[in-house]
């Protein structure tokens, strides 16, 4: 389990992250959502430890990632936004540098990419060079890279962003099959009804603060909307009150 | 240790695959290699030249012995221009001399007559010929003041009572490494230049491409990151300085050293023993550009500034240039400074001192694992990674 508790980060004066808390559940789908610059990336760079948190603490299977980043970081697999391929290297040898730098061998980093490989229907590409790939092969192969090791938790930050329907088809069927094999996956998206689709349960972030949490129903009813658009417009889009009083208005679904 | 080895050979192959990055890290010490052979053929034209010497004569009639003695020494007696000295100043001539009306009155008279030779001092090229033209003059004045005594039976000997036996103990080589000043200070800009494109490709390249991030989420220290970049550089950096230096013992060995009656014996023994030298200054160069490239904001930035490190060992090596001689114990202390002083002892062929060898290399080891230590530090701050 991913347990969010608190977390806060600034920059300089910028509150990027405030006082957000939240867990996600192996064998579910988590949705993060927010505008642009919500916090929404900050949150999941905090959670695969790239950012050191200023408040709060991120926990994964128990275990403080501030304090035990490495052993995390070995049960994590995650695709950053914008984050990109060597692409002097081809696409097996991305994937392979990533597999043995999570100490797999390369027996099990092989039998990895042709089940990647397999499912995202890489098999025309993972032998080409990776320049001059389009951005649904980049994403493909960046899948791979941070599925390869087979992690019981994925993050990913904005995986459909400029797919075609094929590609994003193919993303969506990857994160049903992580879901049936018991794994947890947090991504974030602008996408509603991909979020609608795919995630057991949401948050929304805006302002850096957490402002719904809960299932999809749930978090729909709690704004009195008819849909989850309408919901995230009404959760991510109101005033922040909260910000100017320092109280944290958060609307959360009692378990 | 797994981790090092798959970062060390990812970027060893990701460079290696650069054609571009390559290219300009096997032209730099091509580049050198030229410059070292043109600069040696160069001045040694610049030497021969020196030994042709023409010297323009207004009164030639007045000083018909000193001008045969002249002749026979060598210099090109020819006649004077119409204005001497605007000929000398307009680089007609490297120098003229002039007879004055009563010069053979006076010598006739036994008594000091003087010759005005015009030349111009500010002319580095005429500084030779015009010492060696006022030479051949000083000596056949003493001789012939000498025979103006005997002839009074006076020993010529009361005229000089003190005589300078000029003794030159410079070896062969050390003459030799006049002519190439420059060349320690190449060899080292050659170990400073080789990894900079493949050290900003890795480094702020990786930062801007938006590749650095994706790495470090995987289970690797900061520390075993930077150390498997450096060790990579460093492994293509002492590849391309060992063909570097290569390229510049065989310029030296094919510059017409000879010709001047100078004699470089630029072996493999020396080659080896330059490279067991270039090592640890490999391992301080490295370390210093990757913590530039982690400092600098972005891939030009790094490159601007890698550029500059490569001009680092210009310091000491004009430094060395201008107080030339065997290398000191202090400057070992120096980085940069002790390993050119001693490269510049093994071209002078004065051999190498094994203690000094040992203190500069600890002394490049220790500023390369404090430039390491500031490197990881950078690659550890958020800033570094999201700019």
């Amino acid at each position: 389990m991913i347990r969010v508790a608190k977390l806060g980060k600034t920059f300089g004066k910028l509150i990027a992250v405030d006082d957000v808390s939240l867990t996600a559940e192996r064998g579910k789908i988590f949705g993060l959502l927010g505008p642009n610059g919500a916090g929404k990336t900050s949150v999941l760079r905090m959670i695969y430890g790239v950012l050191r948190p200023t408040a709060g603490k991120v926990e994964v299977d128990g275990l403080n990632v501030e304090n035990n980043t490495l052993k995390v970081q070995r049960r994590l697999g995650a695709l950053p936004d914008g984050g990109s391929l060597y692409k002097r290297l081809s696409a097996r040898e991305n994937i392979q540098y990533f597999g043995a730098l999570q100490g797999m061998n390369d027996k099990r980093i092989a039998q990895s990419i042709a089940q990647l490989s397999a499912l995202l229907g890489m098999e025309e590409i993972i032998d080409r060079r990776t320049a001059g790939f389009s951005q649904g092969e980049r994403m493909k192969v960046s899948l791979a890279r941070a599925l390869v090791h087979d992690p019981d938790y994925v993050l990913l930050d904005e995986p459909t962003n400029g797919l075609d329907v094929l590609t994003t088809r193919a993303v969506r069927e990857l994160l049903l099959s992580l879901k049936s094999r018991g794994k947890c996956v947090i991504f974030s998206s602008h996408l509603m009804h991909e979020v609608a689709n795919l995630c057991d349960e949401v948050g929304i972030i805006a302002h850096g603060k957490v402002t719904a949490l809960g299932s999809i129903e749930r978090v729909i009813a709690l704004a009195g909307a008819r849909s989850l658009e309408d919901a995230f417009v009404h959760f991510a889009y109101r005033e922040p009150r909260h910000r100017a009083t320092g109280n944290t208005e958060t609307i959360r679904e009692s378990s | 240790m797994g981790s090092f080895v798959t970062i060390v050979k990812k970027e060893v192959l990701d460079a290696l695959r650069d054609g571009k990055s390559m290219a300009t890290v096997l032209l730099f010490p091509i580049i050198m290699a030229c410059v070292t052979f043109a600069t040696t053929h160069f001045l040694v034209s610049m030497q021969k030249g020196s030994s042709e010497i023409t010297l323009a004569v207004d009164g030639q009639e007045a000083i018909a012995p000193l001008l045969a003695r002249l002749r026979e020494a060598g210099v090109k007696i020819v006649a004077p221009p119409e204005n001497a000295e605007q000929a000398v100043k307009e680089r007609q001539y490297h120098m003229a001399l002039i007879v004055p009306d009563d010069f053979a009155e006076k010598f006739r008279r036994q008594r000091t007559a003087s010759l005005d030779l015009l030349s111009d001092h500010s002319r580095t090229e005429s500084h030779l010929k015009v010492a060696r033209v006022k030479a051949i003059i000083n000596q056949w004045s003493a001789s012939t003041g000498a025979l103006r005594l005997l002839t009074r039976n006076v020993s010529p000997d009361i005229a000089s009572p003190v005589a300078i036996n000029d003794i030159n103990i410079t070896s062969n080589e050390r003459l030799a490494m006049r002519m190439l000043a420059g060349l320690p200070m190449i060899i080292m800009m050659i170990a400073f230049g080789s990894g900079i494109g493949m050290i900003s490709e890795m480094t702020s390249g990786e930062r801007e491409r938006r590749s650095l991030e994706p790495l470090l989420i995987n289970p690797v220290s900061h520390t075993c990151v930077f150390l498997g970049k450096w060790a990579a550089t460093i492994g293509v950096t002492l590849v391309v300085t060992v063909i570097g230096v290569a390229l510049q013992f065989i310029g030296i060995n094919h510059a017409p050293l000879a010709e001047l009656g100078l004699r470089l014996d630029m072996g493999v023994d020396k080659y080896f023993v330059i490279l067991i030298i270039l090592v640890p200054v490999t391992f301080f160069a490295v370390a210093l550009q990757l913590f530039i490239s982690f400092f600098a904001r972005s891939f030009k930035d790094s490159q601007s500034y890698n550029s500059l490190i490569i001009m680092l060992p210009m310091a000491p090596g004009l430094y060395l240039t201008f107080n030339s001689g065997s290398a000191e114990a202090w400057q070992m202390l120096v980085p940069i400074l002790g390993p050119t002083a001693l490269i510049g002892d093994i071209v002078g062929g004065d051999g190498i001192n094994r203690v000094y060898l040992l203190l500069c290399s600890i002394v490049s080891i220790v500023w390369a694992l404090l430039c390491a230590v500031a490197g990881v530090h950078l690659l550890k701050r958020e800033k570094t990674l999201f700019g």
